[in-house]
């Protein structure tokens, strides 16, 4: 595949991530509301299992692009200093995605919410409270890298007269 | 992206480390929530020793005051109290808590026969200092010590990990416990 084609699919999986993740957060900040054993919780959680898991596959994906393709520093007035803290921010995050999709089914695995072999008693409650928590840790790691990349960029904006909207690289 | 990654300084990788570790703290301190379950706080027997000398009512016995003082249970009693419980906006207890005695845990302990028992002692759940404390002191569960806990925990019991804004309303409290007695038989 050339570098074009490459480019190509790199940002469109990134929107699709930034997508995702509107999507799930948004899902994640309503769920807690709606009473536990509702049907429509219970809708929502399902809902959470898959796109949750659609941010996985998309985050790993976008990782293994950024290998292929080594993005390049098109903004020409950004030191390459500054330009690399934003990528070490933004890979922390795909990192974050990554980490919080695999906490996320092991939670559901030892919940007893998704099976992948059938007949097996997966229910674990001690294992299911530690990876619960490493979900929980995972989500706010992610907020915190959005909102300082988010920082970085209005710096960088006044910095250096470089201006992005790209938060999801 | 290697040559990115090369191009970072360390202090670049400096404050990712400390944005993960405050990360890992703020389940802790916002949720109550933390990262082991024990699997038992304090054997039968145990228990029993805690409970042996203090002479309490069984809550629970249809011919206790506390069960005959509760009110009719009509259908709409039955959904006030059933919503005070699990609702968002009544008590949001159901959230954490299960109740009957074959529920599943969730974060927080399971709540059959709470009343009688003493603080601290249920499975399955890593308490904090303060409640282990309280349970050394006596503390025991019942209506009253339950509606005072609810009302304001970190108040009640400063630095337990019940991580809730208490519940001010008196009627909304006085649903919780009657919806307690009733299904956590």
């Amino acid at each position: 595949m050339n570098d074009h084609k490459l480019k190509t699919l790199s940002s469109i999986t990134s929107w699709i991530v930034f997508l995702l993740f509107l999507v799930v957060f948004k899902n994640m900040s309503e769920t807690p509301t709606v009473p536990t054993e509702s049907p429509e919780r219970l809708l929502l959680r399902n809902f959470h299992i898959a796109t949750g898991s659609l941010l996985f596959v998309c985050s790993f994906f976008r990782i293994a692009l950024w290998f292929i393709f080594t993005p390049q520093n098109n903004n020409s007035k950004l030191p390459d200093f500054a330009y690399a803290q934003i990528h070490v921010l933004q890979f922390s995050l795909y990192c974050a995605f990554i980490a919080q999709g695999i906490s996320g089914m092991m939670s559901a695995w030892w919940d007893g919410l998704i099976q992948f072999v059938p007949g097996i008693d997966t229910i674990n409650h001690g294992l299911w409270v530690t990876v619960g928590y490493l979900h929980s840790a995972f989500g706010f790691f992610y907020i915190t890298l959005i909102l300082f990349i988010i920082f970085f960029r209005i710096y960088h904006m006044i910095r250096y007269r470089v201006f992005s909207l790209n938060i999801f690289a | 992206m290697k040559k990115y990654l090369k191009t970072a300084k360390k202090r670049h990788w400096l404050l990712i480390i400390i944005l993960l570790s405050v990360s890992f703290y703020l389940p802790f301190l916002i949720f109550g929530a933390y990262p082991f379950a024990t699997k038992t706080n304090l054997s039968e027997e145990a228990i029993r020793d805690l409970t042996s000398e203090i002479n309490l009512p069984n809550y629970y016995d249809s011919n206790s005051s506390y069960q005959k003082m509760l009110p009719k249970l009509t259908k709409q009693q039955k959904v006030l109290e059933e919503n005070a419980f699990k609702n968002w906006d009544g008590g949001k207890c159901r959230f954490c808590h299960s109740i009957k005695s074959g529920d599943r845990d969730r974060m927080a302990p399971n709540l059959n026969q709470i009343f009688g028992k003493p603080a601290g002692v249920a499975k399955n759940f890593t308490y904090s200092e303060a409640l282990i404390q309280q349970r050394e002191s006596g503390l025991m569960w019942t209506p009253e010590t339950i509606d005072g806990f609810i009302s304001n925990p970190q108040q009640y019991i400063p630095g337990n990990r019940m991580k809730v804004e208490g519940i001010e309303d008196e009627a909304t409290r006085k649903l919780i416990i009657n919806h307690l007695l009733r299904e956590s038989k």
